[in-house]
């Protein structure tokens, strides 16, 4: 076996190096503009990709003394010679085979961090390095070589840079590890739609990162600064995809925010961000949620665990994945005797959710799967009961739901009707995204309505001096208008209505309970009420 | 000699309220940024507040605040501070230990000077310890100093931009047999 280490040499200097096949440093390959194509019979290019994995604990800290080289599946793949010659995937066991002309001297084969499949089904998903202005896709090159007159292996490890101390060398292996969990979970909904096509992604990293891991609009970014590096977080990447397939296969009306397991929030952003965690476990097939935090500590989510402590319930990102958890797998656990796997869940978020007149949250998602698991509806109101004291869920507007007797600033889930007294939203569960600073109206324009509508909302009680109330009205998700003036306690705003359609409007407080940094008094001044008005 | 005056202070006004964004201006951005739908990682049960140094230049000082939050009960939280050489802390102590009630808030003040221009990172390890447990919430707190323009630009070692070809390019280790 023949080790090759390609760096950066200059073209003159790599001729040397090629004839000899010996190590080269500071290498030229990847210009390769003294690549000469053969005359001869094609002859095969083929061998194995593969990138470092770097292991977590079970404390989620990495775990650099068990790295092991894992194939680098569906992967992109060129031989260059000044440019393009050929390209091909590499299959699921990270092998690849290229056919170019026999006594090709120059060539080099080139991995880049992108999946790309043409066709049906297909999909496109590149990580680019996040510090440049423009995209630029990651590669490992190997060394130029003389493809002579028959086949020839070559092989290539994207290694992690790790020198036994600290990170010194490039990190080649993060964006192949990167792929290699969103590859898995795209094999996941492939299982139940093997002609899904999936919208072009775009992943961000780079070693420096502090951007954040988020996922926004098709684009999903990767921390990469050592503080707090995700490449080899398997759970967080797969967190962050789900987001994505909410995106582009469901319907997620998630306001999104900060968010961890102890916290009382918006249903939309407890469904998004617990079924994100709870995918995560789905892909991954372990149910421990790991994110390294630097080089030797770690923070880990036990998924399967029902207990989600005092803020367990409706609005619980703990209590959702626990539930979606559930339902999936085969292990039993306390209440938890079903084991429906992925299909119905699938079913119900590409098929129910996207249509519903609500919100999307955890009732939006029970009473569709309920409806289509009739046999298992009882165990499923016993599983939510008895683990995490939501009682039975019957429609997707929540309805039932009370929290505190006479506490009037979080329930009822949704309002129904207009002209309204008086609606309480609160900042007592955090700013921006916990329960309470948005509160929702449900109505519908009957048979024979529709046309022009003015919505004025006015406050009404003590609470804030000087409140920002603003509105917005959707349709299935989809915004109609809105108000967001800054005119103090008072909001106006006009929209055309259609009969017989059903929309949510939204009221919010956004000076003070949407700043993400409020902190609740635990007085009256995180409560403020406000009367609305339609005429 | 009053329209004088008068003349004065209107322009005086007009000239304050130059390039300063109205409240409607600086609502519509707070809304844009919002409404885009940013979905982040989960985290460990800590918050964390600060001061974001701005407009620094080499030789500045600046008092960095850092206010933490607990959002669980535990028995301990563990805060652990690191820096860049070029920040000099006018601290001795870089571990914290605090008590960990839910809604209590923690204060540790970083006073630093900024030594030379560039871009440097106070680093912040902060762990909730239940049962003998951690869990981590790690923070990279930025401090641009002085002219950076040049920094983006700096090729890292191993790395190879080659916009020509849509590549940053990196080493492979690579075998034949």
């Amino acid at each position: 076996m023949i080790i090759l280490k390609t760096n950066y040499l200059y073209a003159p200097v790599l001729s040397a190096c090629l004839l000899l096949l010996q190590a080269c440093s500071g290498g030229g390959s990847s210009t390769s503009t003294n690549c000469s194509l053969g005359g001869s019979a094609n002859i095969t290019v083929s061998g194995s990709v593969t990138f470092d994995r770097v292991p977590l604990s079970s404390s989620g800290a990495l775990d650099f003394n068990n790295i092991s080289q894992q194939p680098s599946k569906g992967v992109v793949v060129e031989a260059i010679c000044n440019g393009v010659l050929t390209s091909t995937n590499s299959d699921s066991s990270g092998n690849y085979s290229l056919s170019i002309p026999g006594n090709t001297t120059g060539v080099f084969i080139r991995v880049k961090s992108q999946l790309l499949k043409t066709g049906t089904p297909s999909w496109d998903v590149s990580v680019s390095d996040e510090s440049q202005a423009s995209k630029l896709v990651f590669s490992i090159d190997g060394a130029a070589f003389n493809s002579g007159a028959s086949a020839v292996t070559r092989n290539l490890n994207a290694s992690s840079g790790w020198d036994g101390v600290n990170y010194s060398g490039a990190r080649a292996a993060a964006p192949f590890a990167i792929l290699d969990t969103i590859y898995d979970a795209m094999q996941l909904i492939l299982t139940e739609n093997s002609n899904a096509q999936f919208p072009a992604l775009d992943v961000k990293w780079s070693a420096d990162s502090t951007t954040g891991t988020f996922y926004t609009a098709n684009t999903i970014s990767v921390l990469g600064r050592i503080t707090d590096s995700d490449e080899f977080d398997e759970h967080v990447i797969a967190h962050e995809w789900g987001h994505y397939f909410q995106d582009a296969f469901s319907r997620d009306d998630s306001i999104g925010g900060p968010h961890s397991s102890g916290n009382i929030l918006d249903i939309r952003v407890a469904f998004s961000e617990g079924f994100g965690n709870a995918f995560s476990a789905m892909v991954t097939g372990d149910s421990q949620y790991k994110d390294s935090q630097g080089l030797s500590s770690g923070f880990t989510i036990d998924v399967e665990s029902n207990n989600c402590g005092a803020s367990q319930g409706w609005f619980n990102e703990c209590s959702v994945q626990s539930v979606l958890y559930d339902l999936f797998d085969a292990a039993p656990d306390g209440t938890d005797n079903l084991e429906l796997g992925f299909a119905p869940m699938y079913t119900v978020m590409t098929s129910s959710m996207p249509n519903t007149d609500a919100v999307t949250s955890l009732f939006s998602f029970i009473t569709p799967y309920k409806a289509l698991n009739p046999g298992s509806a009882a165990s499923i109101d016993t599983l939510l009961l008895t683990d995490h004291a939501i009682a039975s869920i019957t429609d997707d507007e929540g309805t039932g739901r009370v929290l505190n007797p006479g506490n009037t600033d979080q329930t009822p889930v949704f309002e129904t009707a207009f002209n309204i007294a008086s609606l309480c939203v609160t900042g007592e569960n955090g700013g921006y995204n916990g329960l309470g600073v948005t509160r929702f109206v449900q109505f519908t324009e009957p048979m024979g309505g529709g046309g022009a509508a003015t919505f004025k909302a006015t406050k009404v009680s003590t609470g804030l001096l000087s409140a920002d109330p603003d509105m917005i009205i959707r349709a299935s998700g989809q915004e109609i208008g809105r108000g967001e003036s800054v005119v103090p306690n008072t909001e106006t705003f006009a929209v055309n209505l259609v009969a017989g359609t059903t929309y949510v409007l939204e009221l919010s407080e956004f000076a003070s309970y949407g700043n993400v940094n409020y902190s609740p008094s635990g007085g009256a001044s995180d409560i403020t009420c406000f009367s609305i008005t339609r005429t | 000699m009053n329209k004088l005056i008068t003349l004065l202070t209107v322009a005086a006004v007009a000239s304050m309220s130059y390039g300063m964004s109205s409240p409607t201006e600086k609502k519509a951005q707070t809304h844009s940024v919002k409404h885009e739908q940013v979905y982040v990682k989960p985290h460990a049960g800590i918050g964390l507040n600060y001061n974001q140094p701005k407009n620094l230049q080499a030789g500045d000082s600046f008092e960095l605040v850092l206010n933490f939050k607990t959002q669980v009960n535990a028995d301990s939280l563990q805060v652990n501070i690191k820096h860049d050489d070029a920040l000099q802390l006018g601290v001795s102590q870089f571990d914290y230990q605090f008590s960990a009630v839910k809604n209590e808030q923690n204060k540790i003040v970083i006073p630093f000077t900024a030594l030379q221009d560039g871009r440097f990172f106070i680093d912040v390890s902060a762990a909730l310890i239940t049962d003998g447990k951690k869990q981590t919430r790690s923070f990279s707190i930025p401090v641009t100093v002085g002219d950076i323009s040049n920094i983006k630009t700096k090729a890292k070692p191993g790395y190879k931009a080659m916009p020509e070809q849509g590549v940053i390019s990196m080493p492979a280790t690579e075998t034949t047999d």
